[in-house]
């Protein structure tokens, strides 16, 4: 494991008002980050939901090893991605230590974060969800569904809006309502004008392609489950799937989830 | 018949479930789908403890929901097929 004698430095990256912060003694790992989310870097740090260490290590990155793999016992959850990182989270005292592969830093340190936060998030009584975030006109907009139902489709068509992104976003109850807020966590096919920003949730549409545009209500059990189904590695971890019901029905009680039957072009915007 | 009947079945530890209006919504991590059960449905899911029979559980559904002890056990069967099939709950015996 690779180590560089001097001072650490210190960043804070902000996601869905939440303060992380990273700290490492190695200038690129350092560098990356700053690079990587440059758009939501913060002064605060004395608030961290978590702070993390991060060293580097010589871990190999294999395409084909599969997916994301986490794993919970009692506060300590342990991640893996692709051979790109090893992680280690203590939720009990707010503390990581991130173990990056050499030429991965970027996509260790986001998948790790991802993974924070889509725990953390539960905590605060929202979910981190699979899905395409759009505010206009000051509302929110979110695109739900699996791989392949139009997310990153969605906000490709949603370019003369504020796009968040087209891969994650995080639903926060706030005041009666819900709060969509843009994370920095995106595909490679997001359109670059993407984002942070938040805005009141106005609707929570489940995408579904098909002929022709148009609305259809979801009952509030079937949006539960739609809403649970794509939140990514908490609903994998049977020590937070509990809270992440109790979320989304929350959710779902407070903005109903509803099927939007949508071409691929831009007309959606018409009738939501 | 016969062998479905002197099953047990048993839920699946990890599942997490959540009643809302009357049906039962369970994750079963490392799923990719989560289940939706109506209230029959819950119910069987929740009597499903791993000691009770397919026949014991049927006529407790039949006594619950005042239904005939045939369609109750045809409804122990399939659902369990399902159940089973999903990952939601397992044989134990």
């Amino acid at each position: 494991m690779e180590r560089v004698l001097g001072n650490p430095t210190r960043t804070c990256v902000v996601v869905a008002r939440l303060g992380y912060e990273f700290v490492t003694d190695l200038p690129d790992v350092h560098q990356a980050i700053l690079d990587h989310f440059s758009d939501s870097l913060s002064d605060r740090r004395d608030d961290a939901a978590l702070t993390t260490t991060i060293s580097r290590g010589e871990i190999g990155f294999d395409p084909d090893a599969g997916a994301v793999t986490v794993s919970a016992s009692g506060s300590v959850v342990t991640a893996t991605a692709n051979d790109a990182f090893t992680a280690t989270i203590d939720l009990s005292r707010r503390s990581g230590e991130l173990v990056v592969g050499v030429d991965h830093l970027r996509i260790g340190v986001e998948n790790y974060l991802r993974i924070a936060n889509a725990i953390m998030v539960l905590e605060r009584g929202g979910v981190q969800l699979h899905s395409a975030g759009v505010i206009r006109d000051g509302y929110g907009f979110t695109f739900f569904g699996p791989a392949d139902s139009g997310k990153t489709t969605s906000a490709g068509f949603s370019v003369d809006h504020h796009i968040l992104s087209d891969d994650q976003n995080v639903l926060l109850p706030v005041d009666g309502g819900v709060t969509l807020c843009g994370v920095p966590f995106r595909s490679v096919a997001c359109p670059p004008s993407a984002a942070p920003g938040q805005a009141p949730l106005l609707r929570l549409l489940r995408l579904i392609q098909d002929q022709t545009n148009y609305l259809e209500p979801v009952g509030r059990v079937s949006g539960i489950a739609m809403l649970a189904s794509q939140c990514s590695f908490v609903n994998h971890l049977p020590d937070f799937t509990d809270q992440l019901l109790a979320n989304c029905e929350e959710i779902v009680k407070r903005v109903p989830v509803e099927a939007l039957h949508f071409t691929r072009s831009a007309d959606f915007w018409k009738i939501i | 018949m016969e062998n479905h009947l002197s099953r047990t079945v048993a839920r699946n530890r990890e599942a997490a479930h959540r009643k809302v209006e009357g049906q039962t919504i369970i994750i079963l991590p490392r799923l990719e789908e989560v289940v939706v059960l109506n209230e029959t449905g819950a119910a069987i899911w929740e009597l499903s403890d791993g000691e009770r029979t397919a026949e014991q559980v049927a006529d407790e559904i039949a006594r619950l929901f005042d239904v005939p002890i045939d369609t109750a056990r045809s409804d122990v069967r399939d659902l369990y097929d399902d159940l089973i099939a999903t990952g939601v709950a397992q044989t134990a015996t």
